[in-house]
């Protein structure tokens, strides 16, 4: 079972690495075809627990790669005003994911058997990947380079260490440039983004699709309409060429910097609360409260929803704080961080001495990680503040992982 | 890397709780360390989540501090 999170740890920091290499989007198709490739191979190996070690592993590492490649999609793709609606809906699609699969898996192994739910998984996965090779152009063009002059001459009236000829060579000189990069980011707005998120609710749509038909389309509805609504309709003829840079990472600097470790963590904490409930919540029901395993399912997905929801608010309101000069960036991200550990952490004492009901500890479960997706609109975003895209691929590929765990519970 | 840290935290975590809950057959200290490392990252949070971004981009290359200077003109500007 901790075959796929060995897999997934590894792949974490060379997928953030290669992501402003190749690029994020051929990153995250490679990672998609990757996942769907071995999960759809894992029927037919698990007879040999070798086979069936490596299969898991390798379906870590894809799947490891799926979301260092989504923050260098968003760092590049989406203003910095919206990045917190960004990552809060994605995330949030990630929860639905994590709903869908939870509901529908005991169903298709109940009709069908434990086989089906890895074909139709990967079927998923493959049904994703074509859509998006046709509806997401990889490459774009070079617009004008407007945006690369001005930036160069706000560099002349800012910049107070290089002198002012050196900055405006560097800047515009011929090599990939990342001023071009960064300059030219929040003009061409989040027109990439707007398909990324749709590409990543679409997953959701055709997942439900495969598995049972017209069963809980509000739910999905619902979520693309806010990520259709949050962005502008996707129009990427005139879009922006953004080369990816060369950049160097300066390991030893962020490991020594504090901000960093604030990150680390806050991901730690908070990633050791997700797993150990989503891994021993259902334990935790059947013991104290006697609960058979084939009535869990709403007690477990209640809170999943929840977390989707928060997820997808959360982002658009911390955005709003900030761009409406409501509060600065730093304190934003505290409003949302410390609250989002808080709660929960508090939470958790009173369940731990004050054991009601299932039903109470359902509702206070829920609160508990519905809080925790206010974290989405800190830490989780606080990188890209951090980290304005210069190192996208290494800091910022903190994230959940929260749509495929629901396969090693049911394994 | 933050990613990183989640994932091993969840390896961590999911064979530690096995482990205590085995031990003790009470879910008391289960809860009691999870909430306790909520309740540290907020506190660390608070501590080190501050301040203006270090400096770490800005030295290595004129590019790289280009390019953050100009993001924060058009972000301040917007």
């Amino acid at each position: 079972m901790s075959a796929f999170y060995y897999g997934y740890a590894v792949a974490q920091v060379p997928a953030g690495w290669l992501g402003p290499k190749i690029g994020g989007m051929p990153l995250l198709l490679t990672a998609v075809i990757g996942w769907s490739a071995f999960t759809a191979l894992t029927p037919p190996v698990s007879a040999s627990l070798p086979a069936l070690l490596i299969a898991r592993v390798l379906l870590g590492l894809f799947e490891g790669v799926s979301f260092p490649a989504i923050h260098h999609l968003v760092s590049r793709y989406v203003s910095h005003e919206r990045q917190s609606t960004a990552i809060g809906i994605i995330t949030a699609g990630s929860y639905v994911g994590t709903v869908l699969a939870n509901f529908f898996t005991p169903l298709i192994i109940d009709h069908l058997s434990w086989h089906w739910s890895f074909y139709i998984f990967a079927a998923a996965g493959g049904v994703w990947v074509v859509i998006a090779i046709f509806a997401v152009p990889t490459r774009v063009n070079l617009g004008s380079d407007g945006s690369l002059r001005s930036a160069a001459r706000r560099l002349v009236l800012e910049s107070p260490s290089p002198s002012p000829a050196a900055a405006v060579a560097s800047s515009s000189s011929p090599s990939p440039s990342p001023s071009s990069d960064a300059s030219s980011l929040p003009i061409f707005g989040s027109s990439l983004s707007s398909q990324q998120m749709q590409q990543h609710q679409r997953i959701l749509d055709e997942q439900q699709h495969y598995l049972e038909g017209s069963a809980t389309h509000s739910n999905n509805a619902a979520a693309s309409a806010a990520a259709s609504g949050v962005s502008a309709p996707p129009t990427l003829n005139d879009a922006t060429l953004v080369k990816p840079p060369t950049l160097h990472t300066p390991w030893l600097k962020l490991l020594l910097c504090r901000q960093v470790w604030a990150i680390i963590i806050n991901q730690f904490c908070s990633g050791y609360g997700f797993y150990v409930l989503l891994n021993w919540i259902p334990s935790y029901y059947t013991s104290e409260f006697g609960i058979s395993v084939d009535d869990l399912g709403y007690l477990l997905v209640a809170p999943y929803i929840v977390q989707g929801a928060v997820g997808i608010c959360v982002g658009y309101v911390a955005d709003m704080m900030i761009t409406r000069n409501w509060f600065t960036p730093e304190q934003t991200r505290r409003i949302f961080q410390v609250p989002g550990m808080v709660i929960p952490g508090a939470l958790l004492l009173v369940l731990a001495y004050y054991e009601a009901s299932a039903v109470f500890a359902m509702v206070l479960l829920t609160v508990a990680q519905g809080a925790n997706a206010l974290t989405l609109a800190g830490v989780s975003t606080y990188q890209l503040d951090f980290a304005p895209h210069v190192r996208y691929g290494f800091i910022v590929i903190v994230h959940n992982h929260r749509g495929h765990s629901t396969y090693q519970y049911y394994l | 890397m933050g990613n990183t840290a989640a994932t091993i935290a969840g390896i961590i975590g999911v064979s530690v709780t096995g482990y205590i809950h085995g031990a003790t057959n009470s879910w008391l200290v289960v809860f009691w360390l999870t909430a306790g490392l909520f309740l540290f990252g907020a506190v660390s949070w608070l501590l080190l989540a501050r301040g203006p971004a270090p400096s770490l981009q800005l030295k290595k290359n004129k590019l790289d501090h280009a390019s953050s200077v100009v993001e924060s003109i058009v972000y301040e500007g917007e």
